[in-house]
């Protein structure tokens, strides 16, 4: 089935409507209030994929707003917050959607770092170069002073070489296991020996390299860094590697081979181009078909940073950003090496009640302000079903049963002439709907 | 502006995983579950001015001034006394329902804070870094019982973060600091959702609906009602305890009340952690000490009385220990500095009562402490088996009996 | 005992027309409160409160007035036609003879019912016809008589034709003369607050070390007398009976000092002063403390104590060798020599105190030793680079001065670059401060030996200097309220500018607490920038 990945066209049958604007949206960034999916579905999928994307990066996009007063702060607490105020306001959305991807994969924790600043520095690495080639992503991180410090390479030096960077640069960030062998990596080790971090900055010591003859997947020389992240990027384990990771995030829990290997090719065409890699399966026939929607569970910043774009507010990014944490997904603080492990994980019963409660809290206002107020949102809505209906249309994308709509119209029904209450209650009970934990 | 804005429920471990409620929302029955409370005196608490060698004229030699708490001390039967101010915990000593453990710790002392306390949480005094991937003995103990206890297997009480000691592979372990915590809350009113509410019939509908639909679907919706019906079940068994004692005032009290409630409530949490810190007295210790040992006193005889009032004081054992003990000799500033081995408690459970292990030597000191004679991981084994539940997998290999239900 | 009120009434007008008595007028007014009324407003002169409190007020400064929304214009616009551009000629007509407002307790909210007399009734009476149709109100001879309930004026109307006894607001002392005095009754305020009133020893131990004289009367006083006067600066003054000195925590007042407090140097942002005495509160707490929060007083002293080993006492040596009270001076943001400042910068912070005994030197010096050793222990940690620490001395002083290392890293210097924590001694005193040179700005002011004569509790706020302050750091504050509170850029940058406009037309704000044997008194004062 090669024709996967070819563009979706909308037809008589299969429009691109609020439902398919509303899961690009969902997809690519982390939701959006109810006239940008009107926007786009006005726009037509081609230019609705390109403002979600934004245009081709050349080079590095400039830093994110406010990156050096949230770095003054030297708190995590506004760093994660900031990241936060990103994927509620940032453009293009596929950019925040996409550092806080590279954030997962290269899970690098501020618990054990305790630095702020290079935290911030590396998300900032990420919204810069995270939609570039692969090779220049690749090469930024392995001077990043943070990943360095993370993964030990600060000790690795000439006669005592530390292969922890090399190993999960092969195991985590590029090939997976079985992709390299035990000498592949003592090899790699020698070839990042003196990538050092000084005063906070990467620093080249030449001095403790090892700039010994290596061999490194059959190829012989005098190897460094960059040839290592050369050779690894232009290997196909690596494209697959990707594209498996990519379609778990953005299409479907479990790819299947076809699929991986048709991203995988798409992305060696592109010459390794994450931009139009994405942007070709943000478009694809696989991405709005039915196997793709509503396959995957939503993850705490999809929720609670979904819920605040769904009603087009904005709320106190703080509070967000802890109310994320104590649903499971702490940002600057992946629980492991790997990342975030997600889908069904997420939700538990207790994890279904903080989902709610938060949902709760934020409606009664008991989350600091959220502005505007969600009554505002139903002023032309009168009756109990118009209420429903609306709330459907709101956090759904109207996909809304008959059933579920009466029961909703009974929620709002039960509020009487109260009309602000009828519509934060029944907001509240749409988002108890099983659908509205899926992504 | 950070986590503790809020009461959010605090999970320990990477992932919250599912807690299954038995059988539509049955609760454990009371009796069957025994439960477990460690209490640890977070500091370093002094174990020679605790449980004091009165009758050891090397201890006077070695403390000139902090031993005038000989004077109004508690005798027990072994030649030892406790500190004046723990008078109710010495009856419950002397009646059999409290047994005092000397010497706990474990071999080649460490005298940081944070690493002592370490090895006591991790079970391992071999522990050298904590990991994403490092679990407390706790932890391991939920784990094991998570698919066969109701509701929430193991929590810890007070505090905002849960300690190493309950952190987990695969249950989620929260850390309550009051009952409100665990509601199902409303959007338009504080407190609850009503149990009229339609919002209820959303949820149930949803699961109807969602049987029929796909897998993920009729997951969300299965997990959805049973978060409901968590929310209940422990609104429902909270709301039927009342203290049958006077617990004094202040954090510790508080937090045993919580502990008391969770136990009673039959909720089926069955392995608990609460901290009462303050005991790291370098300097001036007579007064601070005593002021401790006072409120401890008052807490764990009213958590007694409470559970004895509600008839599960059988079903319920507390551990009572710090992360060491301080040294033998008194420092230059009316304190003393880190140790090593100290006593330990352990409280009903149904153990035997009285005195265990020898009398510290105060004679034969390693680095200026007494010598540990039983290793902190036989009283867990004992403990956990007590619990049912496999201690030689909880603590990664055998350990001999600590004695404390007998041999 | 009854009296013909109706004569009353008749009598003093009377004797307004004749003598011009105020206060007679104004004591009839009272006799006519109801008795629950558990506060009570007094204006004797309402064209001259106006005027004086304008002019203390002030223009509104012109910056301001482009941040007013729409809806506070329009609001602004209706309130000057309402009183015909001249408030103060509007205050003498609608009550020139006086006026009396009074309080009420009830379930739903405060209720309110006013006595006014004046200048003109009939036109006073059109104009509420005209603006405030609504209101209840009645006329009473040339009285009139407004009330927040129909049901009160209707009751005050009944009053004024029948006997019955004067009420006890009749004989309440509002103290010395003022445009605008108040009484409160906070006696019946606790009663009707019920549960919610806690006495003294139930709050938290902070409040009653901190607010010690002001909660203390709130707490047990029977009446609170207020006043607000106009003029050069406006100052409110509350004065009440009840003297926190006469009680067991009369030993939490500093004793006196022979030289009187530091006067905050010019330039500085803030002086805060407490008339407490640590070193009592620390040395006894059980006499001042509960239990629980004995314990957590025990515990600081334990680990106070093991800084200095068994070298010192912190209560005996180090708190006794210093003479209280301490003062807190804030002082203005020196950005550091190298490398460009932090985008957030601080202001620079100094406690200043005489010192009683020299020992204290030695003590202090090292428990600073002590406590930077631990804090670069930390840092190393954390990677991050020490602060070390030298000692340094000039002619007159000598102390340590902990800095930082250069800056090297990427990116601009994080906060603490711009802190070179100093505890220096010159002069008979000792300061410790965040910057050598706040250290350096409070030796000089030892030197200049300016004192400000207000005793007790003082807090000093100086607008501009703030403004200062605040706008060296206005970018990184703005992205603080956008994180912090959800703010849009746009609205955080207002909130700045507001804020800003306001600071720089404050000269001074000040809060004075005094306590004597037998009173406790507050004053506010605001001193505008002209």
């Amino acid at each position: 089935m090669n024709d996967l990945l070819q563009p979706w066209e909308p037809s008589r049958g299969d429009r691109f409507d609020l439902a398919k604007a509303g899961h690009l949206l969902r997809r690519a960034g982390y939701g959006g209030s109810l006239s940008l999916r009107l926007d786009l579905v006005a726009a037509g999928v081609a230019a609705a994929v390109d403002r979600v994307a934004g245009p081709a990066p050349a080079a590095p996009l400039p830093p994110p707003e406010r990156l050096q007063d949230v770095i003054a702060f030297g708190d995590i607490a506004r760093v994660r917050a900031h990241r936060v105020w990103l994927a509620l306001h940032g453009e293009p959305v596929l950019r925040t959607r996409m550092s806080h991807f590279w954030h997962g994969h290269f899970a690098t924790s501020n618990q054990k770092l305790q630095d702020p600043r290079a935290m911030a520095l590396q998300l900032a690495t990420f919204d810069g170069a995270g939609l570039l080639r692969f090779d220049e992503l690749l090469a930024a991180m392995c001077r990043d002073p943070a990943l360095l410090r993370w993964l030990d390479n600060d000790g690795n030096k000439k006669g005592k070489p530390n292969e922890n960077f090399a190993r999960e640069l092969f195991e985590l960030f590029t090939l997976g296991r079985g992709h390299y062998s035990e000498a592949d990596v003592r090899e790699a080790a020698r070839c990042f020996t003196g990538w050092h971090v000084r005063d906070g900055a990467f620093r080249f010591a030449a001095n403790l390299h090892d700039d010994g003859e290596k061999e490194l997947f059959g190829a012989r020389g005098r190897f460094g860094g960059d040839d290592v992240i050369a050779a690894v990027v232009a290997r196909r384990e690596s494209a697959e590697f990707l594209a498996d990771r990519w379609l778990r995030c953005f299409v479907h829990p479990e790819p299947e081979r076809v699929e991986i290997d048709a991203l995988a090719a798409v992305y060696e065409r592109s010459q390794r181009s994450v931009y139009a890699t994405l942007t070709t399966l943000l478009r694809s026939r696989l991405f709005f078909s039915p196997r793709a929607r509503g396959a995957k569970v939503k993850s705490p910043a999809d929720f609670v940073l979904g819920t605040v774009r769904a009603l087009g507010a904005h709320a106190a990014p703080m509070e967000l950003a802890a109310a994320m944490a104590a649903l499971g997904e702490a940002w600057c603080e992946p629980p492991s090496v790997e990342g975030w492990h997600g889908e069904r994980a997420w939700l538990s019963p207790a994890s279904w009640l903080l989902r709610s409660n938060f949902v709760a809290d934020l409606l009664a206002g008991r989350t600091g302000k959220l502005q505007p107020a969600p009554a505002a949102l139903f002023a032309r809505s009168k009756t109990p079903a118009e209420i429903a209906n609306r709330a459907g249309v709101l956090l759904l994308d109207g996909a809304l049963a008959k059933n579920d709509a009466d029961h909703l119209a009974a929620v709002a029904a039960a509020h009487g002439a109260d009309h602000a209450a009828a519509a934060v209650a029944v907001l509240h009970a749409a988002a108890c709907l099983p659908d509205y934990q899926l992504a | 502006m950070t986590l503790d804005r809020r009461s959010f429920l605090q999970f320990a471990g990477a992932v919250p995983l599912w807690w299954g409620l038995r059988g539509g929302g049955a609760l454990a029955p009371l009796g069957d579950d025994r439960t477990l409370l460690v209490l640890e005196l977070a500091g370093g608490n002094d174990g020679l001015n605790t449980v004091i060698p009165v009758d050891d004229e090397r201890y006077a030699r070695l403390r000139p001034k902090l031993s005038v708490v000989r004077s109004g001390a508690h005798r027990l039967v072994d030649g030892t006394a406790l500190h004046g101010a723990l008078a109710k915990v010495h009856g419950l000593v002397t009646g059999g329902r409290a047994t005092v453990l000397h010497g706990v710790g474990y071999p080649r002392p460490d005298r940081s804070h944070f690493r002592s306390r370490d090895i006591w949480h991790v079970a391992d005094p071999a522990h050298v870094r904590v990991t994403a991937a490092t679990t407390g003995w706790l932890g391991r103990a939920a784990d094991t019982i998570a698919r066969e206890s109701a509701g929430v297997p193991a929590a810890a009480v007070g505090g905002l973060e849960v300690p190493l000691l309950l952190k987990s592979e695969r249950t989620a372990v929260p850390s309550l600091r009051r009952v409100e915590d665990f509601q199902w809350l409303s959007a338009t009113a504080r407190g609850p959702v009503g149990s009229a509410s339609p919002t209820r019939a959303v949820v149930a509908a949803g699961e109807r609906a969602g049987g029929t639909g796909d897998d993920l679907r009729a997951f969300v919706a299965g997990t959805a009602s049973r978060g409901v019906a968590l929310a209940d079940d422990l609104s429902a068994a909270l709301a039927r305890y009342r203290p049958k004692a006077d617990y004094p005032g202040g954090q510790l009290g508080n937090d045993l009340r919580l502990a008391a409630q969770l136990v009673v409530s039959g909720f089926g949490t069955r392995l608990l952690h609460l901290s009462f810190g303050g005991f790291d007295t370098h300097a001036r210790q007579l007064p601070t000490h005593a002021g401790l040992l006072a409120q401890l006193d008052a807490a764990l005889a009213a958590f007694v009385a409470d559970l004895d009032g509600h008839a599960a004081a059988e079903r319920v054992v507390v551990l009572v220990h710090s992360e060491f003990g301080r040294r033998a000799a008194e420092n230059a500033s009316q304190g003393t500095d880190h140790g090593a081995a100290a006593p330990a408690f352990v409280l009903l459970g149904g153990a035997r009562g009285g005195v265990l292990g020898p009398v510290p030597d105060l004679g034969t000191l390693d680095d200026g402490d007494p010598i540990a004679t039983t290793d902190f991981r036989s009283v867990y084994r004992d403990l956990l088996t007590w619990l049912g539940i496999d201690a030689a997998r909880v603590l990664g290999g055998e350990h001999v009996s600590a004695g404390l239900w007998g041999s | 005992m009854p009296f013909h009120r109706s004569l009353v009434v008749l009598l003093s007008c009377a004797a307004s027309v004749v003598a011009q008595d105020r206060s007679a007028n104004q004591k009839a007014l009272l006799s006519l409160l109801p008795d629950e009324a558990v506060a009570v407003v007094v204006i004797d002169d309402p064209r001259l409160a106006v005027t004086e409190l304008r002019a203390a007020l002030g223009d509104v400064p012109p910056a301001l007035r482009e941040h007013f929304g729409f809806a506070a214009w329009a609001g602004l616009a209706a309130a000057w036609i309402a009183v015909d551009g001249d408030p103060a000629s509007f205050a003498a007509t609608v009550a020139g003879g006086g006026a009396v407002v009074a309080v009420l307790p009830a379930p739903n909210g405060p209720r309110l019912i006013a006595l006014l007399r004046p200048n003109d009734l009939a036109a006073t009476e059109a104009w509420f016809a005209k603006f405030v149709e609504r209101t209840p109100r009645a006329t009473y001879g040339e009285l009139l008589v407004v009330g927040s309930h129909q049901d009160l004026v209707a009751r005050m109307q009944r009053r004024f034709g029948e006997d019955g006894p004067v009420s006890r607001w009749a004989d309440v002392d509002f103290g010395p003369p003022a445009p605008l005095r108040s009484a409160i009754d906070l006696a019946s305020v606790r009663a009707a607050a019920g549960e919610q009133a806690k006495p003294f020893a139930e709050h938290d131990a902070g409040a009653r070390f901190l607010l010690l004289p002001l909660l203390h009367a709130a707490t047990t006083a029977e009446f609170a007398t207020f006043s607000l006067a106009g003029g050069e600066r406006l100052v409110l003054r509350a004065s009440a009976a009840a003297s926190a000195r006469s009680g067991s925590c009369r030993d939490l007042f500093a004793p006196p000092t022979a030289s009187g407090a530091l006067a905050l140097p010019a330039g500085g942002l803030s002086v805060l002063r407490l008339d407490r005495s640590v070193r009592a509160l620390l040395a006894q707490p059980e006499r001042f403390l509960a239990p629980a929060e004995v314990l957590a007083v025990q515990g600081f002293l334990s680990i106070a104590d093991a800084i200095d080993g068994a070298h010192s006492s912190f209560v005996d040596d180090l708190l006794g060798g210093l003479e209280e009270p301490l003062a807190l001076h804030v002082l203005p943001v020196t950005p550091p020599p190298d490398a460009g400042p932090s985008r957030l910068q601080l202001p620079g912070f100094a406690v200043v105190a005489r010192v009683k005994d020299p020992a204290v030197h030695d003590v202090l010096g090292r428990m600073a030793q002590a406590f930077v050793l631990i804090a670069n222990a930390e840092r190393q940690q954390r990677g991050q680079a020490p602060f070390p620490l030298r000692t340094r001395s000039t002619e007159a002083g000598h102390g340590f001065v902990a800095e930082p290392l250069p800056w090297r890293g990427p990116g601009d210097p994080p906060i603490e670059q711009g802190l070179s924590p100093t505890l220096w001694f010159e002069n008979g005193h000792v300061v410790l401060a965040s910057t050598y040179d706040a250290a350096m700005a409070m030796v000089a002011a030892t030197r200049a030996e300016e004192r400000d004569a207000r005793g007790g509790d003082l807090l000093v706020l100086r607008g501009p200097e703030w403004a200062d302050a605040i706008a060296a750091s206005r970018d990184v504050l703005e992205t603080g309220r956008v994180l912090d509170e959800g703010e849009t850029p746009a609205v955080a940058k207002r909130f700045f500018d507001v804020l800003l406009v306001v600071a720089r037309s404050l000269r001074e704000v000040a809060l004075h607490v005094e306590c004597d044997d037998a009173r406790a008194t507050l004053e506010l004062s605001l001193d505008r920038v002209r």
